[in-house]
């Protein structure tokens, strides 16, 4: 039974961001998605996930599957999360701006982090008009380039992905 | 507003029976994020208006949206540990809570640790640095930092750097990150009793979220501290001891711990009911510090490697002195050396050593303590400065030493931290402002014999402080150099020396500044001992 940490007062980060990753099923024409909620430090609070079929037939183009499949990921996943994030993040290479502000359109912060595998020259875009400046938004996500924490809790929320699909 | 009165009398439509996915669309989630909600239906008649109309591609958006059962983890902050597993399928149960899984997933508790594993925080950027994403009072030197990542990846090591390059902080550190990565749950720090306070202190500013806990006291008391649970416990050597015995059900023996540190790690060096206790704890890592692993000969490598090269399934592995022993000791210590990372090293450290006083050595303090104030109350009008300067001089002199019994934790101390240093090959300074036996420097001269001190002060002539001085410089016999402050602190350039102590505090805070950026010139660390006399002898 693990000791239970002490109190530091100021040091521990109240933030919840998530980070949405999809993964396309290495076996199957599925992809999973998981949604990872860190706290502004990077400790993992909350880890969903779950797959869907890609759909298929003749009036689904690929590009369209997909759109429709991340965006029903999201939604189930937005569904079953139980914590309130104060910033959503996703990949730009994953998904599409339109899907995220259209589609899924989240009344949290949102923000596609596109850029170079290392966090640095990671850029952040903000899906519609974003935060004002020094908004506590702001800062967040200024913490998290800060630390690091752009883009490698995308690299362990796609590990937690290969662990719970793992046979 | 057209559009989405048809899709909602669509939803409603018979049709509904025929989608092949598992929710109508009136009953599609209200997604949240954040308190706000989506809007399904504004949501599919986007999708749907986008792909085509008609009820065609009406069906493909409903196989779409086939999504699975959505399994969920959480983490429980405050008790550092992964709480529960949930899921949100109404038609698929969770796996473990009807006691059935889906065939061909992996049991649920294997995936819980598989997922505590890859998603904890990677390590690197947990260390202290520029964009650590934890707090830390400082940070820590190159050296200092490999030797923490080393600690942290290695489930065995021997850390043999030499004193003063901070073996302690580097643990406490790698303890920290591992305790918050949940790669351990205990640990336990076994040292010589002098010391279980500094690493409680530094425990306390390095890891203030570990809770740490010394064992010590009655056998009473040290049986609800054993049974207190703490992140880190620490104990003497000599408690140890006493505590395990011959007894595996002892608490310490039972348990098994996630890491034990053997610091001043030469205490188990003979193979004795001591290093025994130690040996036998079970552990996932052992950790062994000393500056001075071989003092006398390879036998006492061999015992100390003992506690190192510990595997937990096949308990204790003996060695002894020859080609095997040598390199696994290769394999499992990191030793660094002043003089290889002197340019790492800030020109001087200071460290204050609070010392607590031996039983006698306070019973003497406080009655002097208690006469003194009496004393000046009686004086009434009449007391002077000089009177209340004097009562402090007294107090002080007892903490270097009790007058009567020759009692003194400072010289014990010191005798110890010289032991190691000469061991290292080092020698060092003493300071004391009082030159009178029993407390001043020929009390600590006489306390660190067999380190053949020599003594400097104003009692001496010129031609003899040269003297002294001259030996001092040609003869590294002489371990140490005691020196009374007002001879010896103008006018020393001693680079023999790499360690000064100063045994006790000059009265005027500006003279002591004065002498410590003055002289002696020595490259190395200065440690002032504790002891002083309380707070509220010196208000009064």
């Amino acid at each position: 039974m693990p000791v239970p940490l002490q109190d530091i007062a100021g040091e521990e980060p109240a933030a919840a961001v998530a980070y949405l990753r999809f993964v396309k099923a290495p076996n199957d024409g599925g992809i999973q998605g998981a949604l990872f909620v860190t706290n502004g430090r990077g400790d993992p609070l909350e880890f969903c996930f779950t797959r869907v079929e890609l759909p298929t037939g003749p009036l689904w183009e690929p590009d369209r599957a997909y759109r429709q499949a991340i965006a029903s990921l999201a939604r189930a996943l937005f569904e079953a999360v139980n914590h309130q994030p104060h910033l959503l993040l996703a990949l730009a290479e994953e998904m599409p701006s339109d899907v995220l502000a259209d589609d899924i359109c989240p009344a949290t912060p949102a923000c596609l982090v596109a850029g170079g595998a290392e966090t640095v020259g990671a850029t952040v875009r903000w899906v519609g008009p974003g935060p004002a400046e020094n908004s506590e938004v702001a800062l967040l996500a200024e913490s998290l380039r800060s630390r690091n924490l752009l883009r490698e809790p995308f690299e362990r929320a796609a590990n937690g992905l290969e662990e719970a699909f793992a046979h | 507003m057209f559009l989405t009165l048809w899709v909602k009398r669509l939803a409603v439509s018979p049709l509904r029976r025929f989608l092949p996915h598992r929710q109508g669309i009136e009953n599609l989630p209200a997604a949240e994020l954040g308190g706000a909600q989506l809007q399904p239906e504004v949501v599919t008649i986007q999708s749907f208006s986008r792909i085509s109309p008609g009820p065609v591609a009406w069906l493909s958006v409903s196989g779409a949206s086939d999504v699975d059962p959505v399994r969920t983890f959480l983490f429980d902050q405050r008790s550092n540990a992964l709480a529960s597993t949930v899921s949100s399928s109404p038609e698929r149960p969770a796996e473990g809570t009807d006691g059935a899984r889906p065939e061909g997933r992996p049991p649920a508790e294997d995936l819980l640790s598989r997922l505590r594993r890859v998603l904890a925080s990677p390590y690197l950027p947990l260390l202290p640095g520029p964009g650590s994403t934890l707090e830390w009072p400082g940070e820590l030197m190159p050296f200092q930092l490999e030797g923490a990542k080393v600690l942290v990846e290695g489930r065995q090591l021997l850390l043999a750097d030499d004193m003063g390059l901070g073996k302690t902080l580097q643990v406490i550190v790698a303890l920290r990150v591992l305790f918050l990565r949940e790669e351990i749950e205990t640990a336990l720090v076994v040292a010589p009793a002098s010391v279980l306070d500094q690493w409680r202190r530094e425990l306390l500013k390095w890891a203030p979220d570990l809770r740490a806990m010394v064992i010590r006291g009655s056998m009473a008391d040290r049986g609800w501290q054993w049974a207190t649970p703490v992140h880190v416990a620490l104990v003497s050597y000599d408690t140890l001891r006493s505590d395990v015995g011959d007894n595996p059900m002892s608490p310490p023996a039972r348990k098994t711990w996630g890491v034990v540190v053997a610091d001043e790690a030469q205490r188990i060096k003979n193979r004795n009911s001591t290093s025994d206790a130690v040996k036998g704890l079970k552990r996932r890592r052992s950790w062994a510090l000393t500056g001075t692993p071989v003092e006398n000969n390879e036998e006492e490598l061999a015992s100390i490697m003992e506690f190192v090269d510990y595997d937990e399934g096949q308990g204790v592995r003996r060695f002894s002195a020859g080609l095997a022993l040598r390199q696994r000791h290769r394999e499992l210590q990191v030793r660094r050396k002043k003089t290889e990372v002197l340019s790492d090293l800030p020109p001087k450290l200071v460290t204050k050593i609070p010392i607590e006083l031996g039983a006698v050595q306070r019973r003497s303090y406080e009655r002097a303590e208690q006469e003194g104030i009496v004393h000046l109350r009686e004086l009434g009008r009449d007391v002077r400065v000089q009177h209340v300067l004097e009562l402090i001089s007294r107090l002080k002199q007892i903490c270097n030493a009790e007058p009567q019994t020759g009692e003194s934790s400072k010289f014990a101390d010191i005798r110890d931290r010289i032991e190691a240093l000469a061991a290292q090959g080092n020698r060092g300074l003493v300071f004391s402002q009082y030159r009178r036996a029993g407390f001043g420097v020929e009390a600590v001269a006489e306390a660190l014999r067999e380190f053949q001190p020599l003594t400097f002060t104003g009692a001496q002539s010129v031609e003899e402080r040269r003297d002294v001085i001259s030996r001092f410089r040609r003869d590294d016999h002489h371990k140490v150099l005691v020196v009374s402050l007002r001879a010896g602190g103008v006018g020393l350039n001693l680079q023999e020396a790499s360690y000064v102590f100063h045994l006790d505090r000059w009265w005027s805070p500006m003279l002591v500044a004065w002498l410590t950026q003055a002289k002696p010139t020595v490259r190395g660390r200065r440690l002032t001992m504790g002891g002083a006399p309380c707070g509220k002898c010196t208000r009064k």
